[in-house]
């Protein structure tokens, strides 16, 4: 009756234990009892981590230092590529003095030659002077005394002709050959023209040949799109300085050409023309412009993006080193219950026994945060005689535990029921079916008579005792059976023996043997090589030196050892 | 916990494989290697009971390349001599060999060879 209570408390607590379906604990129910909620709260409002900071700053400042070099190769390009873009231009300016000079020079040959060379120059000079043609005026001067008459003129009349002191100035300063002097601009600035002039000697008379280009009016310059000056902004000054009164045409509205400007001179005639031009557009493209702002701006979010990233790996760290820090302390935990309910289900004090000694060490496993399945009992039956037993459940965990407590309750039943120790354990059998629990247990059990020094043991796949005498060590070899919850039809059977005087009992769980990859043999021969060397040592000294031997390395799984010492 | 991690560092990996219809008689043949322990028993339980999901008579555990097994392990391989009739052990190491005869069960498996 007893069994079956017991029965049924261990597959309650084994169904709760092993149900998949049971909710595990969430991290989060747990914490407030580890860390103080102000305390938790205190850390997740900590301030940003020196790593993510770092990784902003370095982003920060790469983006920084290519957005400026790429800022400063552009411009520096498009200086360049302005001062290539102007100085075309000025070739472009250039072609126009032949287009002035050929026919001011040759004009000048032909007034110069003969007598009718007023005639000619004026059929000559003709062919020059009209719409889209280089001159809108030209005409012959006379020269001498520092002053200068008009001869002949062709087209429209002359501009430099409304002001003659200033006519006979500048055409008395004409040199006779090339270059031919420039004057202008002349006129107002809605209709304004620049003059040129040459002189020549025809024998003992000096005459100046003189024409004139208009300029466009207002000085506003048609750009023909596709021309070399269609991608700029520019203004043209006659001499060598951007004076405002000397601008010929421009084609800005804003005057003087101002930001990113290049300047060429080209000379013309005797003075200078000044080319002073900016871009219309960036001429390197408006990506090549614009890539130093797209490559701060990208690099900006990349090193923010970067930055947050690196923070959440941080805090993702911290929170899972907090995690750890948990797991570690609720297996602590974990161990130390479990430790407090393996002593709770094992005898708190072997029962003294007259004639013998006993001790009893039970050390837990290195890999142990459960509840283990070794368990011992020590019982006196009467003055001379007691059962022993040294059990061990497969598994770990509350469903070995239960097991166990149940085997040992059981085992206390049937032997105050006076059963020999293989009727215990055929009475065991039932109790246990590996095929439903998923557990076993080896047990070997026996009851020593104390004045006789006779043991009778039963085993159930326990390994075997060793009987250990001064300089002696044998293993109890008696029948082994099935362990328990392995069916079998075999019975169990008993063995007897008798123990030499002052034998010590070692009866042990497989933890204290087994080694990964080792046969058992050697692990049995270890032992009794340690017990032998340590059979004339008292009996706790005797167990702490074979457990100090044998668990050098730890050991992997729990450890019951129970030895008993005949005292005569 | 450093412990633990240490030692599975340490261990060979627990693995455990189903070859259907490779045994003698065409049986099913679970082939466990490495470290049977306690960590890796409801695995291979798992996968017996999956191999046993249909009625059969047999059953063979290729432990070739098994190296240790604890009382876990061989608590997987006796609940199986309860769903059939025959348990094979194809080569079990002197290791296996003699954990079994210790713990009193070589009798209840057919061992090959």
């Amino acid at each position: 009756m007893a069994t079956r209570e017991l029965r049924r408390v261990r597959f309650a607590a084994s169904r709760g234990a092993n149900d998949p379906a049971t909710p595990a604990q969430p991290p989060s129910a747990t914490r407030p009892a580890l860390v103080p909620p102000d305390e938790f709260s205190a850390r997740r409002r900590r301030r940003i981590s020196w790593v993510s900071l770092l990784v902003l700053v370095v982003g920060l400042a790469t983006t920084a230092a290519l957005s400026w070099t790429t800022y400063h190769l552009n411009q520096n390009n498009e200086d360049r590529l302005l001062r290539l873009e102007t100085k075309q231009a000025a070739t472009v300016l250039s072609a126009v003095v032949p287009t002035i000079q050929t026919p001011l020079a040759s004009a000048a040959g032909i007034a110069a030659a003969g007598p009718d060379g007023a005639a000619r120059f004026r059929t000559y000079i003709a062919s020059y002077v009209g719409v889209k043609l280089p001159f809108v005026s030209a005409s012959l001067w006379r020269l001498g005394g520092g002053t200068a008459q008009l001869v002949l003129s062709v087209g429209s009349a002359p501009q430099l002709a409304a002001d003659p002191a200033a006519a006979s100035s500048f055409l008395s300063s004409a040199k006779p050959a090339a270059p031919f002097s420039v004057v202008g601009p002349l006129g107002t600035v809605a209709r304004s023209r620049l003059g040129y002039a040459v002189a020549v000697t025809a024998g003992a008379n000096r005459y100046a040949v003189y024409a004139e280009s208009p300029l466009p009016a207002e000085r506003r310059a048609a750009v023909t799109p596709g021309s070399a000056f269609s991608d700029l902004r520019f203004a043209l000054y006659l001499g060598r300085s951007a004076r405002t009164e000397m601008l010929l045409e421009a084609n800005s509205g804003q005057l003087p050409i101002s930001g990113r400007t290049a300047v060429e001179s080209v000379s013309f005639g005797t003075s200078a023309l000044l080319l002073v031009a900016a871009p219309v557009r960036p001429i390197g493209g408006w990506v090549a412009a614009d890539l130093w702002w797209i490559l701060a701006a990208g690099g900006g979010v990349l090193s923010l993006v970067a930055a947050a990233t690196a923070e959440g790996l941080v805090r993702r760290r911290l929170a899972a080193e907090r995690l750890t820090g948990d797991v570690r302390h609720l297996l602590g935990e974990q161990r130390t219950i479990a430790e407090t309910l393996q002593h709770a289900l094992l005898p708190k004090k072997l029962p003294a026994v007259p004639g013998v000694q006993s001790a009893v060490r039970y050390l837990p496993g290195t890999n142990g945060v459960e509840i283990g399945g070794d368990w011992y009992d020590l019982m006196p039956l009467d003055d001379h005689r007691f059962f022993f037993v040294v059990g061990d459940v497969s598994g770990r965990g509350v469903p070995a535990g239960s097991v166990m407590a149940a085997l040992r309750f059981a085992i206390h039943a049937f032997v105050s029921e006076a059963h020999p120790p293989e009727s215990v354990l055929e009475s065991l059998r039932g109790m246990l079916d590996v095929g439903d629990d998923h557990h076993f247990a080896t047990v070997v059990c026996g009851i020593a008579d104390v004045e006789r020094r006779e043991i009778t043991v039963a085993n159930a796949g326990h390994p075997p005792p060793l009987c250990v005498a001064v300089g002696s060590a044998e293993f109890v070899d008696t029948p082994v059976g099935v362990p328990i919850g392995v069916p079998g039809q075999v019975p169990y059977r008993s063995g007897t023996l008798t123990v030499p005087a002052g034998a010590t009992l070692l009866v042990y769980t497989d933890g204290l043997i087994e080694r990964r990859g080792e046969n058992l043999d050697e692990g049995l021969a270890r032992l009794r090589g340690v017990a032998m060397s340590a059979s004339a040592l008292p009996l706790d000294s005797m167990l702490d030196t074979v457990v100090a031997e044998l668990a050098q390395d730890g050991l992997d799984d729990d450890t019951a050892i129970l030895g008993v010492r005949w005292l005569t | 916990m450093a412990d633990l991690d240490e030692n599975a560092s340490l261990e060979p990996q627990f693995c455990v494989h189903v070859d259907d219809a490779a045994g003698a008689n065409g049986d099913v043949v679970v082939r466990l290697s490495g470290d049977l322990d306690i960590a890796g028993a409801d695995e291979a339980r798992a996968v017996v009971d999956q191999a046993l999901g249909q009625p059969r008579s047999r059953l063979t555990f290729d432990l070739t390349d098994l190296r240790f097994m604890d009382s876990s392990g061989i608590a997987v391989l006796v609940a199986a001599t309860q769903k059939v009739d025959t348990v094979t052990l194809r080569n079990p190491s002197p290791v296996i060999r003699r954990l079994l005869t210790i713990a009193g069960l070589v009798d209840i498996f057919v061992l090959t060879p």
